[in-house]
């Protein structure tokens, strides 16, 4: 294989100066003549009955354009990517603190601030729901119809009740894990046009601007082709901005005002009605014989969505579907439930549930290794899947499935590793105690197989002789603008500058699918291959019409006859020989491959797999957890830019490791105690250890230039190498998230 | 009331209403929309310019305090096409994802090697403490930094 030209270097992202000179404009960054501004009146209560909305006398208020309510949704007053339970604004009922019922919008935000205050809403309190025990109760109120389960799996494999009796060592324990806030930087906010034609234009920052459109489609009861969006660029979004929030309202208004509309939330009012990570109660009864090898695990876990489905669903499945991180365990009992409650808006958080599953079994493994007297990378080489063999679903995935040994190997070899020792006896102050600990995880890419997982590129050769490459997904900070660029200009032969990326524009890209679950860098650096190829042989049949031979070389000038040395026309000229032969575009679609076998869990077929090593100190006078230094090994297949996989590694494990030891998001009779990022604390550059990334690069024989998706598996190992190593330095095993000093000094009094 | 300053680098003037912030001014007035409202209450930086040699929040700041003084903001960086020092190490470590941080990160940075040009690692920790990333892992923002820092060494 000749050597890559821009795929695996160090290159400067493709976005890199506007943001760098402040000159890229985000959303609520625009400016639109004669533009309203809205204000939303959210439920004080965490449930309740709205009996009447009375708005009569905000309208009449100064600067007053439009009070809306429940009444003014001309379609389906409900939206939600599992199912539409969750009111644009409530009519009947309230769910949580924090739920919308009326809109006012105005000529300037303090009127329309004055306004919300003189709406007046009758409400009739009901039983609020407060934690998924309540939920089950006999007799609860039903937070929706059906009632108050949206989700209980059981499966199970062999038998785990004799395997216990067999077994050398058994461990159990409970887990907890919190809310999370994403507390991107940007909150949420954009504008809604309204279209000559009766349609709306969006200008909001989202993940998944097809699906937001069909959504709409049905709220509006416009068709789609009357809904245009733009969801890019946004200011970060860790699956945060997965869902719809303000897209509903900002459309209404302005299609009810006829003129343009922006909201844009302050913190308290983004954490009041944004998703938060599924907190997480998990039971795990784990087995080993007296060689380590493992024997059985068994699982029940219960987690709550919130008011609404959303997408919490699949995150709980997902939570499942990862149960048995990397391992082989012939004896298997997953069972879990996840319900409704009157508590926060859940939905996904980078890591997709994984995070917290892996907490549990990561946590359990290293008990067992030292039950057993056991090194923690050997017992987990022993038991981990290797190559050829199924997982402890059943199914068959990717062949890079040796990478999960091949991150465990290296990191076993790591300076790092062979020096813990040396590390631990460098602390003096004996209130100071140092530990080191590691962990693993694996994270499959793509919907899963419950979905169809799909994508299209198109490429446009413009006039100028620029490349467009275009998909959907968006660039939340990620760095997938960079990736299409280097791939599609890898894949053409031409240099990145003359590729354009659209991405995030219904009406101006094709739909490669949401921004989410790891998969833009797969699938749609696969369709962006695909679609390359086409065009390579669209431009060969030009060159035999042209040449009479299809053997021409591409380059960034156009192309020329390799035969006939001096034939040459550039992309101008061949765009426009494109055109005349109506070929505007090219366009191809890929689909993400599948499991051999389905479950309802919906399985994945390609996964990254990431190993960390942590070295911190736990001072025991305070209770403080301070991490030193770190290593991660991902194995995501080929690196395709070295910053961007850098960064992504970098960025994951800090944003866990707030998770792990900082961030706290409390929530009392439905109420938010912490309620901005005064209270919120998440890392900040005080906090972080020295990282380093070393690569595993196994190439993905699947994958675009044999990558993988590393956006959400950087996230993940860290949380329980952290609680590991916090074993190895004070003795203590952390099972109640997060590790902040009031715990660690309450386990450490224990 | 009127008020007078210099913004980056230019004598200006602006009708303004005694309650607002500078950060209003700079993004409704003066059409900056570089610095980014985080928070609204100083905790996350995203609103961070100069003024008169300081990094501040502008957020924080009361129109009538910027009467007289020297306003610098990302806007200001870039002479003649050609971006900073701090600017370009962004780039080049690869210290921007998302980039809604950046403006205000890169003013921190600036502030403290306007300030001091050698400033140590520790110095350099202290200066984007208040600054929140919360998608680098603030490793490369920390190299940038450095190398703005040897950047600048090397320029004198």
């Amino acid at each position: 294989m000749a050597e890559n030209k821009w795929i695996g270097k160090k290159i400067t992202r493709y976005d890199g100066r506007e943001k760098a000179t402040g000159a890229l404009k985000y959303m609520a960054d625009l400016e639109f003549p004669d533009a309203l501004a809205g204000k939303i009146l959210r439920s004080p209560y965490a449930h309740a009955l709205v009996k009447g909305v009375e708005i009569a006398e905000a309208e009449g208020m100064l600067g007053v354009v439009a009070v809306l309510t429940a009444k003014d949704v001309p379609g389906l007053n409900g939206f939600g990517i599992e199912g539409p339970d969750q009111p644009v604004l409530c009519g009947e009922r309230v769910r949580f603190i924090g739920d919308p019922v009326a809109v006012v919008f105005a000529e300037d935000l303090e009127s329309a601030e004055n306004a919300v205050e003189k709406i007046k809403v009758d409400y009739e309190i009901l039983p609020a729901i407060l934690t998924p025990e309540a939920a089950l109760e006999e007799g609860a109120i039903k937070i929706h119809e059906e009632g108050n389960i949206l989700r209980h799996h059981k499966s199970s494999n062999g038998d785990v009740e004799a395997a216990f009796k067999e077994a050398a060592v058994v461990v159990e324990n409970t887990y907890t894990t919190p809310y999370e806030e994403h507390a991107y930087i940007e909150t949420e906010g954009g504008f809604g046009l309204p279209l000559e034609d009766g349609g709306v234009e969006l200008y909001y920052p989202a993940q998944y601007c097809f699906r937001d459109r069909m959504q709409l489609s049905a709220v509006l009861a416009l068709p789609q082709e009357k809904i245009r969006i733009n969801s890019n660029p946004l200011g970060g979004a860790f699956g945060g901005k997965d869902d719809m929030l303000l897209q509903p309202i900002l459309a209404l208004g302005a299609i009810k005002t006829g003129r343009p509309v922006k909201i844009h939330l302050s913190r308290e009012e983004s954490f009041m009605a944004s998703t938060k990570r599924l907190p997480f109660k998990l039971t795990m009864k784990t087995a080993a014989d007296k060689n380590g090898k493992f024997l059985a695990h068994k699982v029940f876990g219960i987690s709550e969505a919130g008011p609404f489905a959303g997408i919490s669903g699949a995150v709980f499945n997902y939570a499942f579907e990862n149960a048995f991180c990397v391992y082989k365990f012939p004896n298997t009992d997953l069972e879990g439930i996840c319900v409704f409650t009157n508590n926060s808006v859940t939905g996904a958080f980078r890591g997709f549930g994984n995070n917290q599953m892996t907490f549990g079994t990561e946590s359990q493994v290293d008990q067992i290794a030292e039950a057993l007297g056991m090194d923690p990378i050997k017992i987990r080489r022993l038991n981990c899947v290797k190559g050829g063999e199924r997982y402890s679903h059943g199914h068959k995935v990717n062949e890079s499935v040796i990478g999960i040994d091949k991150c465990l190997e290296t990191m076993e070899n790591s300076d790092m590793w062979k020096q813990r020792e040396d590390f631990k006896s460098q602390t003096v102050e004996p209130w100071i105690k140092r530990g080191v600990g590691i962990a693993i995880s694996q994270h499959g890419g793509g919907l899963g197989n419950l979905l169809d997982d799909t994508a299209t590129a198109q490429i446009e050769v413009l006039s100028s002789g620029i490349i467009n490459v275009k998909v959907s997904n968006e660039e939340m900070g990620q760095g997938s603008l960079t990736t299409f660029w280097l791939i599609a200009a890898e894949t053409l032969g031409v240099a990145p500058e003359m590729i354009e990326i659209s991405s995030g524009q219904t009406h101006n890209a094709p739909d490669s699918g949401p921004a989410t679950a790891s998969r833009s860098t797969f699938i749609a650096g696969n369709a962006i291959i695909k679609t390359a190829e086409a065009l390579k042989d669209e431009l060969k049949v030009l060159g035999k019409e042209l040449w009479g031979t299809d053997e021409i070389n591409i380059n960034s000038q156009g192309i020329y006859c390799v035969t006939c040395k001096t034939n040459f026309i550039s992309w101008t000229e061949i765009s426009a020989a494109l055109s005349k032969k109506g070929i505007d575009s090219v366009s191809r679609t890929v689909a993400m491959p599948e499991t051999d076998i389905k479950i309802d869990l919906g399985l994945h077929f390609i996964h990254t797999y990431v190993s960390q090593i942590v070295d911190l100190e736990v001072n025991t006078l305070t209770g403080e957890v301070t991490l030193i230094q770190t290593e991660i090994f991902p194995e995501a297949g080929r690196v395709i830019n070295r910053l961007g996989y850098e960064g992504q590694s970098e960025g994951g494990s800090v944003m866990s490791m707030g998770y792990t030891i900082m961030e706290n998001f409390k929530i009392k009779d439905g109420k938010a105690m912490t309620r901005n990022l005064q209270t919120y604390l998440v890392p900040t550059a005080a906090d972080i250890p020295e990282i380093k990334v070393t690569p595993v690069e196994l190439v993905e024989k699947e994958g675009p230039f044999g990558a993988k998706g590393l956006g959400e598996p950087a996230s993940i190992p860290i949380t329980p190498a952290i609680t590991n190593a916090i074993y190895d330095a004070a003795g203590i095993r952390i099972k109640d998230l997060p590790a902040s000093p009031e715990r660690v000094l309450m386990e450490l009094c224990k | 009331m009127v008020i007078k300053f210099t913004l980056n680098g230019e004598r200006v003037s602006a009708p303004v209403d005694n309650n607002l912030r500078l950060l209003d001014l700079l993004r409704d007035y003066f059409k900056l929309t570089g610095a980014k409202e985080g928070c609204g209450q100083g905790e996350c930086g995203a609103c961070t310019v100069i003024m008169d040699g300081r990094a501040v929040n502008a957020c924080l700041i009361p129109v009538r305090q910027v009467e007289g003084t020297e306003v610098l903001t990302i806007e200001g960086l870039e002479k003649d096409g050609e971006m900073d020092i701090v600017q370009k190490a962004f780039l080049k470590e690869g210290a921007i994802q998302c980039g809604y941080c950046s403006p205000g990160m890169i003013m921190s940075v600036k502030a403290l090697l306007m300030n001091n040009p050698n400033p140590s690692r520790k110095e350099l920790v202290e200066a984007i403490a208040g600054n929140i990333c919360r998608c680098t892992g603030y490793t490369k923002i920390i190299k940038a930094a450095e190398t703005a820092v040897e950047e600048t060494c090397a320029q004198e």
